[in-house]
Order: structure tokens, then sequence, then C-alpha cells
């Protein structure tokens, strides 16, 4: 008798390992037991390794209890980190295991709770409910790190000299200051009576308001055309809801993908009912008898039920200003991690290294190492901008990507077009600075980012 | 200037002022030093310094809060004409505001809470060709006095037409000494009695239009609304800076045992001059347009009513039963303090206006 198939989950990002479904694209045939799959293998969202995979149904049962003991945060810290998002928990996790003695702390402005942020755009085909996602509370993992913790306390203000940051409640010293903050979603500038309404997905409480939104709601309209917009369009059809996305450019994930691959996905999603408005912006946005009566700058006018705008993200600077660190677009870190001051580290989605920002979870664990080293007094795990290697959730069109890290004087070249199995890569003269695949190519994208990359 | 008043003509009167009289003389002194001037434009060569005078504002109130929350009042009036488009009342009543002959007031609180969507406005008006005529009531406004032409308060009401139909909201300048509006003083007060707070009852008061502040209103308010609320964190450093000055006190004879409280004069102290650095900061252009600035106002003003809490708890165990006796200064501290908590915006409006924000 055959053993019935279950379903492993990552840890960090919520991928769902189906056993009876395998991962095709990374050259797991359908039926593959987990404990089958080499250990070589990386989740292919966010690249962690085999031992970050736990059975699905326990997390069910380790729903997060208020019962954890409140571990409260001194008003003096050896190290103090400002954040809990993935940043600033891999922050901790990094440096409670390098200082097992120091006295940790950690502010934040939402309510810490651990969950794995990816999943904000994959959910609904996964079938989990905002709650689902809630793997551990502030105060547990506070707990299990033997930290103290204080959640729903925005730091107001940065005192460098005095190496303290103020709170409405109150302020806390620090020897050691690590910014975690991230960024914002932004919002387009639109005009009409109902612009307030319009949604973005950055955090789980903005995903809980994004689902409340959609109940017994047929139909959402998406403002950008970047990845998230796209992966949340993927979400959103697969549960039969009317998507219609505005996209500013003339191609889905302009940014990132050759038109080729955007040109083949867009026919897909097209297929199953996507409208797109392309080259357009949102003007005006109205409550109507049902919903909402959108405008576009060419003249479109549409009806929807529920408008998300997915149109980028952009460092929250203002801490770092107060601490009067250099900041450009995000704020700036050498490959230690650390900021223009010897005492503030900054990780995550707000930081800028080497001109490059990347706001995605494998370059996060790098940072929390570099910093975890740089305090313990080791050279080691010094930080180092590499390409990204990007699955995008889109089950129309399997697609891998490693965009260039500067994408200006080169362009895309196309290699290889069987169907929807493309190959491209960006050339800049004689130089392969990234490349995209699609279709069943994806499954060489370990091996071609090893050979272009890992010299 | 400002701290000569103080010694000279303030302090010999804090206490009577806390038991509720109601004087205008300190204010004439405050406006004929400048302290009213330095955030109006016009009068100040130019400069729009408000930091200037919530500056003022937290030496006055140091000593004594209720004066403070007078000149609070004052200045924020003068602040409604300076941003105003109506020329009449910069040039008649406005310089007399802020030379200390003329005092200011403000209804606003009723209006904020509409705002929010917690209340209806109490005030509505027919308006007629050449002005207003205004019925309802309005509770507490402070620094009036009955039956004055020398006394002006800023206010809003909603604007219907003969048939009762609703059209607008307005915002005007409403002097002391018109027929039909009686003042009363229903209730006392566990502080802030000489502040010369009453109950407005509107009976047909007919208002000239030239009194008009603001039509249309929203983008008015928005542009006097930060400065509103950084006005307010003068008598919060002021408060908390006399909490300090009694604690430091009571520590020449009791430090010992008072190391085992919470919250220092000089933990205190160091907050504040960190608060007062950031206030300084957003003082410095306080017409910035968008959500991320105003936050950080609101947030500033929560900061000033988080640390009057603390301030107030400390003042009170520091000085232990010194602080105890009535008329003691410490106690005199708690209760101002507290009502730089709950006067509108309260923390708790502070608190749901933030996260809102927040949400956004
Ligand atoms: C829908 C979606 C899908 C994604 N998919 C992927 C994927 O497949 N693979 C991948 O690698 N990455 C993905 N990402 C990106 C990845 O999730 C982010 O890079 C990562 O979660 C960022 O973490 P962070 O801690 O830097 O930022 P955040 O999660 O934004 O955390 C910031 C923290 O700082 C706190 N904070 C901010 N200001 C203050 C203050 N003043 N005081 C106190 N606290 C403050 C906040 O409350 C919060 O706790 C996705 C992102 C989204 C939104
Ligand atoms: C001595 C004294 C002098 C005063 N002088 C003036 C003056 O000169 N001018 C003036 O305009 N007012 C004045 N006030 C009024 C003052 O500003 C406050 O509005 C008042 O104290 C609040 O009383 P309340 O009964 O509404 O209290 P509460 O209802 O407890 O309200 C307290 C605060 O909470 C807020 N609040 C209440 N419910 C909500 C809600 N659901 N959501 C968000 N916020 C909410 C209110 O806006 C208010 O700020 C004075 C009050 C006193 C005691």
């Amino acid at each position: 008798m055959t053993e019935a198939f279950k379903k492993y989950i990552c840890k960090t990002c919520g991928l769902i390992y189906d056993e009876e479904l395998g991962d095709p694209d990374s050259g797991l045939a359908p039926g593959t037991r987990f404990e089958d799959i080499p250990d070589d293998w990386y989740c292919p969202l966010c690249l962690v390794g085999k031992s970050d995979f736990m059975l699905l149904d326990s997390t069910k049962e380790k729903s997060p209890s208020d019962s954890a003991p409140k571990r409260k945060a001194k008003s003096r810290a050896d190290v103090l980190i400002i954040g809990a998002g993935y940043a600033g928990w891999q922050a901790t996790e990094n440096v409670r295991q390098a200082l097992p003695d120091a006295e940790i702390s950690l502010l934040t402005a939402c309510d810490g709770t651990v969950y794995p942020k990816p999943t904000l755009s994959m959910a609904l085909s996964q079938g989990r409910t905002p709650d689902d996602l809630k793997e551990t509370t502030a105060d547990q993992k506070a707990a299990e790190l033997n930290i103290g913790v204080k959640t729903l306390t925005k730091v107001i203000s940065i005192n460098a000299q005095r190496k303290k940051v103020m709170t409405t409640s109150g302020s806390y010293q620090y020897d050691k200051l690590i910014l975690a903050t991230g960024a914002k979603a932004l919002t387009p500038k639109v005009e009409g009576n109902a612009a307030k309404d319009m949604l973005t997905i950055n955090d789980l409480p903005a995903y809980r308001r994004f689902i409340e939104a959609l109940k017994g709601k047929k139909s959402v309209t998406l403002i950008g055309g970047g990845l998230i917009a796209t992966e949340l369009a993927e979400d959103l059809i697969s549960q039969s809801i009317q998507v219609t996305m505005v996209i500013r450019g003339a191609h889905l994930m302009s940014q990132i993908l050759p038109e080729a691959i955007s040109q083949t996905l867009e026919a897909k999603l097209q297929a199953k009912g996507v409208q797109f408005y392309k080259n357009s912006e949102l003007k005006e946005m109205h409550q109507s008898e049902t919903g909402y009566q959108l405008h576009t700058d060419q003249g479109e006018q549409f009806e929807t039920d529920v408008v998300v705008a997915a149109i980028g993200l952009a460092p929250i600077l203002d801490l770092a200003k107060k601490a009067k660190l250099k900041t450009n677009i995000g704020i700036c870190i050498d490959q230690h991690c650390l900021t223009s001051n010897p005492d503030i580290f900054a990780i995550g989605d707000g930081v800028e290294s080497e001109g490059v920002l990347q706001a995605y979870l494998e370059p996060i664990r790098r940072q929390a190492k570099a910093i975890a080293a740089y305090l313990k007094g080791e050279e080691t795990h010094a930080f180092k901008v590499l390409p990204s290697l990007i699955k995008t959730k889109t089950p129309s069109l399997s697609i891998m990507i490693s965009p260039p890290l500067h994408a200006t004087h080169g362009q895309w070249e196309s290699t290889l077009m069987v169907g929807d199995n493309q190959r491209l890569l960006y050339k800049d003269g004689d130089k392969v600075s990234g490349f995209a695949l699609s279709g069943e190519l994806v499954t060489s994208a370990n091996a071609l980012y090893k050979e272009l990359f890992s010299a | 200037m400002i701290s000569q008043i103080v010694e000279k003509d303030l302090k010999p009167l804090t206490v009577s002022i806390d038991h509720g009289q109601y004087t205008t003389e300190v204010l004439t002194k405050i406006g004929q030093a400048g302290g009213f001037r330095h955030h109006i434009p016009s009068l100040n060569n130019g400069d729009l310094n408000l930091f200037g005078t919530i500056q003022d504002m937290a030496t006055i109130s140091e000593e004594c809060m209720s004066t403070g929350f007078m000149m609070w009042a004052q200045t924020v009036c003068a602040w409604y004409i300076e941003n105003s488009e109506n020329e009449w009342l910069k040039s008649e009543i406005m310089p007399k505001m802020v030379d200390g002959e003329y005092f200011g007031a403000t209804a606003l609180s009723n209006p904020m809470k509409y705002f929010a969507g917690i209340e209806d406005l109490k005030l509505s008006a027919e308006e007629t060709e050449d002005g207003y005529i205004i019925n309802g009531t309005l509770p507490w406004v402070s620094n009036l006095l009955e039956g004055s032409s020398n006394h002006f308060f800023g206010s809003i009401f909603s604007v219907h037409d003969h048939d009762k139909n609703y059209e607008k909201d307005v915002m005007a300048l409403i002097p002391c000494d018109l027929e039909g509006l009686t003042m009363k003083q229903m209730v006392e007060f566990i502080g802030m009695e000489g502040t010369g707070t009453y109950s407005l009852l509107f009976d047909n008061v007919f208002l000239p239009k030239k009194y008009l502040l603001a039509d249309p209103l929203k983008p008015y308010l928005e542009k006097i609304k930060a400065g509103f609320i950084l006005l307010q964190t003068g008598m919060a450093a002021g408060v908390i800076k006399g909490s300090i000055n009694e604690m430091e006190k009571a520590n020449l004879t009791l430090s010992e045992i008072n190391e085992f409280l919470d919250d220092s004069p000089e933990e205190l102290k160091e907050d504040l001059e960190d608060a007062i650095e950031l206030i300084q900061t957003l003082c410095e252009d306080p017409f910035i347009a968008g959500q991320e600035y105003i936050q950080s106002v609101l947030e500033a003003r929560l900061l000033g009513a988080e640390m009057c809490k603390r301030a107030a708890d400390s003042v009170m165990q520091h000085t232990g039963a010194k602080g105890y006796l009535v008329d003691a200064a410490a106690q005199r501290k708690m209760r101002e303090a507290y009502f730089v908590i709950i006067v509108t915006p309260s923390i708790k409006h502070l608190r749901k206006e933030i996260s809102r924000l927040e949400a956004a």
C-alpha cells in the first residue's frame, strides 16, 4: 500500500511543495517524495534549502496563541532592532546566534506577527486565509530568541549622538542599532471622491483589508504591471475573479522581463479573461452605485468592485534622515550593512547597496549574516550585491529571470524560442549580465545562474 | 524679556489664576514683549518663526499653564487671521491682537470632532446678503470675557439657505459683544479655572460678513492645521519643564530614595530636549503638503501628551506629601499636564487619527 501524498511548506516564503504534483520547473517529477528531493535543491521562490520546509498540516496546529509571556523591551539594549518584517527577524536571529549574551531588543510599529510575505500574492490559490499565514506572535518569537520586544510602537526619531531612539511612549538607548524599517507601497495620485479607497498590499494587515474588501465581489482592477501586480492577477483569476490591469508601460513586468516573454504571458492571461489597458494611467476614481468608476488618461472608463495599486515600493527614509544617515533612493549601506554612522546598520527593502535596490528575501538573509559576523568581530560574510534569481508566481507560464543589475546600455537577445519555451540573454556588448527563461526551459535556470555568476 | 514677565508679573498671580481669576494683564505684557508675533510674518518682517512662539509659550507654561493655554488661544487665533484672505481683519484686528490689546480665542474643538465624524456641528447659520444669522450652543471656549468688544474667537458653522437646505461650512471670527450672544460658566473645572472658559449660546446672532475667515473651508483648514497642532506643543514643553523643576527641587533632599522611581528628572530632561529638537524641525515649514508631514506633526503632539503623562506621575511621586498639599506646585503641574492629555486633540483622538493615516 502506498502512503498518501503529503504537502510541505516553505517556512520562509510560504511556497507549498505538493508531492503529488512535484515541481517540474525545478526538475522534480510529479510523485517525487519530499525525502527523495536532492539536498542541493532550493526553494524556487526564495532560494532557501530543503531544511526550511515543514509538513503543511503541522502549521495549522501551531497557530499562534497569546499565551507566550510578555517580554518587555528594556530601555537600554546592546543591539536594538527597529522593524519586525523578514529583515528585522532575520537580523535578530543571526545576531542572537552570534552574541548569545547580548541584551537585544526589537521595536516595531506593526504587531510583529511572523508571516511569509511572498504568500500574499498566492494565498488565494493555496486556499489560505490571512489568519492561516500567521506563524508565530511577536511574543512567542521573542521568547524563542530570548530578546525583549515592543510592538505597536512606532519610532518617531533617532538621536544618533546620544544613541537613542524616541517613541511616543518613551525612549530607548542602544549601543548598536539596526534599521529594518522596509519600504512603503506607492499609490498613484488620483482624482475623484473614492481615491482614498484604493488599496495596496505590502503587509499582512493590508492584505487582510484586501480580503475583506473582496468579500462577495466579482471584479478587481490592478494598477501597475510589475511582478506583484502580475502575481496578484494570476491569484485572482484562479478564483474566477474578473481582473483588469491598468499598466503604464507597454508590457507586463517591463522593468525586468524581455518583451517576448511578456507577450506570451499576456496572451495566456488574456485567454483567461484578464483585460489589459496598456500605456495607460489611472486618473480618476469615483464612487459608483455598485463599486467604483475609473477613468484613465487615455479616455478609458470602466466599472470595478475593488482597486489595488501595485506600482512599486519606496524605501522608508524619514528615520534615516533624522539620524542624518547617508541616503539616496534607499538607505546607503556598505559590505557590513553599516550606514554612514558606525553604530547604525540597515537591512531589507529600505536599503541601497552599490547603487542597487533589491526587495527580495535572499539578499536579506546574506545581509543579516553580514551584520552578525561584523558584530562578532569577524570579517566573514561581507555582503555583496549579486544578481537575483526570481521565479514569478505565474502558473499560466513558468518564468525564471535574473534581471541585469544595471539595465542601461545592453539589450535582450533571444537565443532559443520553441513555442512557450524561450531563452533570452541580456547582453551588454559581449558580456551577459542577465537572463530570462520561460516554459520548460526554467529547469535550466539554476545551472545557468551558476555558470554566469558564481565565478 | 518673557522670563522677566514670568518673574515680575506672572509668578505673583499663578495661584490665584489657578483658583479662577481671569486676567488679561499678563497677556498684554507678553504681547508688548513680542511673544505673539514670531509666527505672524506680516507683522514680523516677513519671518515665519513658529518655533519662537512655541518657545515663549513654553516659558510661560513652565510657571503657569493656564496662562500658557490662553497664550495658545491668542496665538492660534492670530494664526487664523494671518492665513485668511481677509484684509480687513488683518489690518483692523490682528495687529492689536498681536500687541496684546485685543484677545483671541478658538472654538475649534467641536468642528475637529465634526470633521473626524464624531459629532455634528453645533452652530448653524442662515446667510443673508451682508452676513449670517447664527444659532446654537458651543460648550467650552477659553480666553473670553462676557460682552467684551476686545475679545474674539474663531469658529466654524454650517450655512443653510432660507428653506433649511444645507449649503456649506464656513469659518469666521466672532466678537464677544454681538447681540444675542450669551456666555455662561456652567461648571467648575479641576484646573484651568482662570482661563475665562465659557459656554456660548447663540440666539439669532447677526455676524457681518467682514468677519469671514474662510469660504471654502477645506483648503484653509489644511493650511492652518499643522500650525494649530504644533503651537500646542508649547504648553506640553512648558508643563513638563515645570514638573522637572519641581522634581529637581525635591531631589535636593529626597534624591536617595527617589532613585527607585521611574522617569527621573534627568531622563525626562533628555527626552524633552530631543522632543523639542523634533518640534523645531517640524516648525521649519508648517505648510508641507501630504500625509507624511502631518503624521509627523500628530506624532510630535502625541509625544508631548504622553510625556505629560509621565511627568505628571513622576512629579507627584518625586515630591511626595509636599506635592500633595493644597496649592503645591507639583499637583498644579499634574492637573495642567492632564489638560494637555485631554484637550482636543486628545491622546485617544491622536492615536485614532495616526492609525487612520497609517492604514491609508
Ligand atoms: C506580494 C509580495 C510578494 C512577494 N514575493 C516574493 C518572492 O516570491 N520572493 C522573494 O524573495 N521576495 C518576495 N517579496 C519581497 C519580500 O517579501 C520582501 O523583500 C521582504 O518581506 C521585506 O522585508 P523587510 O523586513 O525589509 O520589510 P517589511 O516587511 O516592510 O518590514 C518593515 C518593518 O518595519 C516596521 N517599521 C517601519 N517603520 C517603522 C518605525 N518608524 N518604527 C518602528 N517600526 C517600523 C514595520 O512595522 C515592519 O515591521 C514579495 C513581496 C510582496 C509584497
Ligand atoms: C478647561 C477647558 C477649557 C477648554 N477650552 C476650550 C477652548 O478654548 N476651545 C475649544 O474648542 N475647546 C475647549 N475645551 C474643550 C476640549 O478641547 C475638549 O474637547 C473637551 O475637553 C473634550 O471633552 P469631551 O467631553 O468631548 O470628552 P471626550 O468625549 O472624552 O473626548 C476627548 C477627546 O477625544 C476625542 N474623541 C472622542 N470620541 C472620539 C472618537 N470616537 N474617535 C476619535 N476621537 C474621539 C475628542 O475629539 C476629544 O479630543 C476646553 C475644555 C476644558 C476642560
